[in-house]
């Protein structure tokens, strides 16, 4: 716990420029400390902070009512990034989501839980030409919209979209190869190179994983991409394909996204207990500048499971939420989520999320 | 009259500067079109030399406009896109204080490429050296 309050007391050293009236030229809100750059060798010093809190209403089949409250430090975590020429650069994150929360609900007593903090991202990225680059160490599996950019500072939204949950792995350890070909057309490549079941805050722990990403890129953000991957895990003794298709368009005031993915899993190795399962995934969300650095977001998503030998389910959501952007590094956003579940373990479900978010 | 003659007067006084994008001449086959592929960083080099883009600092008024009208780009996107290349690790452009230590980092770093005031780059000794990209109005 320590270690935790240092780490945080390091964080709040960044969050103090904000209350200067001027910058110092050697740190800007959202670009991090420079703490060398001359040519092209660059160092930085930045990070990352969220705080959010989230009030729950849930209603099972079953009777059981619930009101929970939950507040906590939903992601944090200190970066240290350069390069040393044009064709090597490293970054280091250190730091962890949920690093602190306290739940308070209807049915137990209060608690409070934290994780480890831990070095998130490390990798090192060598440019041998504009359209081949390696990156080695463990990154953030570049598949979708949600999953590269998991920090709230980024997102329009407090919630992933169910599209974005189980469906594969957050982060490998491993190899990938991207690049950009003819100015527009992005590609990803990757495999993993060690066991994630070792890895406490793996959000699937997998021993083997491999996929890719194929992207159109066009105004600044704007993209049209198709996914693949595969991965198996020993210890959930599963094996999934899964394969998708996402977009993200930016307009003058407004932006519009969507991400579609499909998995075919199957779990055990006997096949007269084999059990499988096809999860069928999507999200569409629009986010509205309405005045000034006040903005409107409308998000509605499902999540379908089919399975054999397994629960099959149906889960629909819908969000509308509210967002201030001071500057494009520092937000508030309140939102609200209704979700019905319907099949196995069906529940109904009313939240409010509030957060607040930085990036330094 | 008198009154729209000294606004007249007045307006005929305020006149837009030139400013002009330069880099070394050393550094060819830049041009207008990869301007922005250089200044978003996915062009990291051509073909002699490895390309270092500057910029003023942010509240720069001419910097808006060099940002919104020769790489076509609103400020509010442009912001969002460096968040996300920050949290990335790469590191949005060189930021510089001055005319004077753009003029400096230009004449002096291969591959370093900025804009100025075309009278500044004209008067400058080491304008021979320079070439042209673009150049736009100050409003």
């Amino acid at each position: 716990m320590r270690q935790h309050f240092i780490f945080l007391l390091l964080l709040f050293f960044f969050l103090s420029p904000l209350h200067a009236n001027e910058y110092s030229d050697k740190y800007t809100l959202g670009r991090g400390v420079t703490l060398y750059e001359k040519n092209q060798l660059q160092l930085t010093l930045a990070g990352h902070l969220s705080l959010k809190y989230k009030t729950s209403y849930f209603d099972t089949i079953e009777t059981t009512i619930n009101t929970t409250n939950h507040f906590g430090i939903e992601n944090a975590a200190i970066m240290f990034y350069g390069s040393y020429t044009s064709y090597f650069s490293f970054l280091l994150e250190y730091g962890n989501e949920n690093l602190f929360s306290y739940e308070n609900s209807m049915l137990q007593s209060d608690t409070t839980s934290s994780q480890n903090l831990e070095l998130r991202r490390f990798y090192t990225d060598i440019t041998l030409d504009e359209s081949v680059n390696l990156k080695l160490g463990r990154f953030l599996i570049p598949i979708g919209i949600y999953n590269p950019t998991y920090i709230n500072a980024l997102r329009w939204s407090n919630i992933r979209p169910l599209v974005a949950e189980e469906f594969f792995p957050d982060i490998i350890t491993g190899v990938q190869l991207h690049g950009t070909v003819a100015q527009s057309i992005e590609y990803s490549i990757f495999t993993q190179l060690q066991n994630s079941e070792a890895v406490s805050t793996s959000r699937i722990p997998i021993s083997k994983f491999s996929g890719g990403e194929l992207r159109y890129t066009f105004g600044l953000l704007s993209r049209v991409a198709l996914n693949y991957g595969q991965y198996k895990s020993d210890t959930f003794k599963e094996i999934c394909v899964f394969g998708g298709a996402n977009t993200l368009v930016e307009l003058d005031e407004s932006e519009f996204s969507a991400e579609l993915l499909y998995k075919d899993g199957k779990w055990g190795t006997n096949t007269t207990t084999q059990t499988w399962w096809k999860d069928l995934s999507w999200y569409t969300q629009y986010v509205h500048n309405i005045y000034e650095k006040q903005y409107l977001s409308f998000r509605i998503g499902q999540k379908i499971r089919d399975g054999v030998n397994k629960a099959s389910w149906d889960e629909r959501n819908v969000i509308g939420g509210y967002i201030y952007r001071e500057n494009s590094a520092l937000s508030y956003k309140a939102e609200f989520r209704h979700l019905e579940r319907t099949g196995g373990k069906a529940y109904t479900s009313d939240e409010v999320h509030i957060s607040f978010s930085v990036l330094f | 009259m008198k009154i729209l003659l000294l606004f007249l007067l007045l307006f005929s006084t305020i006149k837009a500067e030139v400013y002009v994008v330069i880099i070394a001449k050393s550094c060819d086959g830049i041009n207008t079109l990869n301007l922005k592929e250089i200044y978003l960083k996915k062009q990291k080099s051509n073909s002699n030399c490895t390309l270092v883009p500057l910029n003023f600092q942010a509240n720069n008024k001419i910097r808006e406009i060099f940002v919104q009208n020769q790489l076509n780009i609103s400020n509010s996107k442009w912001s969002r896109y460096w968040d996300k290349m920050h949290f990335k690790g790469v590191k949005a452009p060189y930021i510089v204080s001055s005319n004077e230590a753009m003029l400096a980092y230009i004449t002096q770093v291969p591959g370093a490429i900025g804009y100025l005031p075309k009278a500044i780059v004209q008067n400058s000794t080491h304008h021979h050296s320079l070439q042209i990209v673009s150049q736009f109005q100050s409003h």
